[in-house]
């Protein structure tokens, strides 16, 4: 009897170790509705510059309460409205004919421990990655949210700002207006 | 020199700096405001040739410290009702801008055709300042210029305009302070006089204006004036939006009330003064617009009522040039039960 009480604990304990392991779950972006936006500011007269980019791959895997990830988007489709201003920072700066790619890589942002799939929503999570653009790398860091889409998809939001001078790109400049090094970047995502 | 478009805002260019010395707008170009005029506003047209001469010495080496500008206007207008028709070409300006830069400081003049009031001409210039830059967001200026108040628009005949003392050729000579920032502008500025006419009409005053930006396409404000001269005091109070919905269509909008009071008899007046303007850029360049005035310039006296409902078409085809034309169906209380058809066609070349 004893044997067998031992028997049951040593089955009990199991069971509870293997609830505990979460296979890894990866999800990938769906590139027609993942888009990288930008909010640069030009001085004097605080010109507002917003630009949006598409065609966004990647995914995230989720294990544990861990998530790892990368996003990357071609800087050619990089729009501001104003075909000579594009011309300008596609050519020019970010010269996209030599360094065509960015790449955020996502490293290990921790999620609550409450946090699983089926609730999926999070709000303004810290979050470090890397961010490869015109041949550099460097440590971005921002924030990050969750939210459940439809039809089994996940809306990703990640923000953080990026200084051009740390990836080797010229600060813009143009008839007597000069572009702020440190940029607003925004990464949105649907992952399924 | 340009005259302001404020529907600018539609690109998110939420302040007149942007493109124009002057810091209310209006008036000779910056470099930058040089290339939006090719860039964003004609349906055609390149970087060089948006430069002075069309570009015809390329991008003048002087143009960061210099900025030169010049304007020519002509108007053929036609007007009928039950008891007139008439037809007027008016030639109504002739002059060159320039600005210089040196340092902070930027000393701004117009001169050229000047109109007296028995339309006699006269060469000289209706605007004139000095600009201290203090810091990027603040700056002081002193001269001839109109005073921030309400919407800067080029039609100079709006009711609000025109009837609250911002006609053609009636800036003041005005001290003014501004504050230009990501979000917020504000302007106080003290008005002296005008030279130009009689003693007894000269109105010193005080003014101010706020605006604010939201989400980078809205702009929203309120002014207020307090002045008085020899003949009345009076006092004005009003609000404005401009309103970029998308990078097609917008809305201009300003309201002003006006509290009047005669010396001479001691009677007080309170007038209400309305503009909208909704407009659509369908083809890069050219634009349609409806638009609706009101004013019952004494509320106490239904014959001081105006309206105006109409429309019109703007059209940029390449730098340096605008095409407009108006219809208006207008009536006026105080003339009798007439409508009157009014109809223009403006040329304007910008240097």
């Amino acid at each position: 009897m004893i044997k067998g009480f031992f028997v049951l604990l040593v089955l009990i304990a199991g069971s509870r170790s293997f609830g505990d392991i979460v296979p890894p779950k990866t999800l990938n972006a769906v590139s027609d509705s993942s888009k990288v936006s930008f909010l640069a500011v030009g001085k004097p007269s605080f010109i507002k510059i917003k630009g949006e980019g598409k065609n966004v791959t990647g995914s995230v895997t989720v294990v544990n309460s861990l998530v790892n990830g990368s996003f990357k988007f071609p800087l050619k489709t990089l729009s501001t409205g104003i075909d000579m201003r594009d011309r300008h920072m596609k050519e020019k700066y970010l010269k996209v004919e030599t360094y065509p790619m960015a790449e955020l890589k996502l490293s290990e942002i921790n999620l609550p421990k409450s946090w699983s799939l089926k609730n999926a929503e999070l709000k303004d999570v810290a979050f470090k990655g890397t961010m490869t653009l015109h041949d550099k790398q460097s440590v971005v860091s921002g924030t990050f949210e969750m939210l459940k889409g439809a039809n089994g998809m996940y809306n990703i939001k990640a923000v953080f700002p990026l200084k051009m001078t740390e990836y080797n790109i010229e600060i813009p400049v143009y008839a007597g207006i000069h572009v702020v090094d440190s940029i607003d970047v925004t990464v949105e995502s649907a992952l399924q | 020199m340009a005259y302001a478009f404020p529907e600018m805002v539609r690109y998110n260019y939420i302040n007149c700096t942007t493109c124009h010395v002057s810091v209310t707008g209006g008036g000779v170009l910056t470099p930058y405001g040089r290339s939006l005029s090719a860039e964003a506003l004609s349906s055609f047209g390149s970087e060089n040739e948006a430069q002075i001469l069309h570009g015809l010495f390329g991008t003048p080496g002087f143009s960061e410290a210099l900025n030169l500008g010049g304007d020519v206007r002509d108007l053929q207008m036609y007007l009928e009702n039950s008891s007139i028709q008439q037809a007027q070409w008016i030639f109504m300006q002739a002059e060159i801008e320039g600005a210089l830069h040196i340092g902070k400081l930027t000393l701004d003049s117009t001169f050229g055709r000047m109109v007296n009031s028995d339309q006699s001409n006269y060469l000289g210039s209706h605007q004139y300042y000095a600009l201290y830059n203090f810091t990027e967001e603040i700056g002081g200026r002193i001269g001839r210029f109109y005073a921030a108040y309400g919407l800067n628009m080029a039609d100079h005949t709006l009711y609000v305009r025109q009837d609250l003392g911002f006609d053609q050729n009636q800036e003041t000579q005005n001290l003014e302070a501004s504050y230009i920032g990501d979000r917020i502008n504000a302007y106080l500025s003290g008005i002296m006089s005008r030279g130009d006419i009689q003693v007894t009409q000269q109105e010193t005053a005080v003014a101010g204006q706020f605006s604010y930006a939201i989400l980078d396409r809205y702009k929203v404000g309120t002014s207020i004036w307090s002045g008085s001269s020899q003949q009345m005091k009076r006092t004005m109070m009003g609000l404005h939006g401009i309103l970029g919905f998308t990078k097609q269509l917008y809305f201009l909008s300003e309201i002003d009330f006006q509290w009047m009071t005669t010396l001479a008899t001691s009677s007080e007046n309170r007038g209400f003064y309305d503009f909208q303007r909704f407009g659509y850029e369908f083809l890069k360049g050219a634009h349609a617009y409806l638009q609706f005035q009101f004013e019952q310039s004494n509320l106490q006296d239904s014959t001081s009522i105006k309206r105006a409902i109409g429309g019109g078409l703007l059209f940029y085809p390449r730098p340096h040039f605008e095409f407009s034309t108006e219809y208006d169906k207008s009536y006026v209380q105080a003339t009798g039960s007439n409508l009157t058809d009014i109809i223009w066609l403006l040329l304007h070349y910008y240097l």
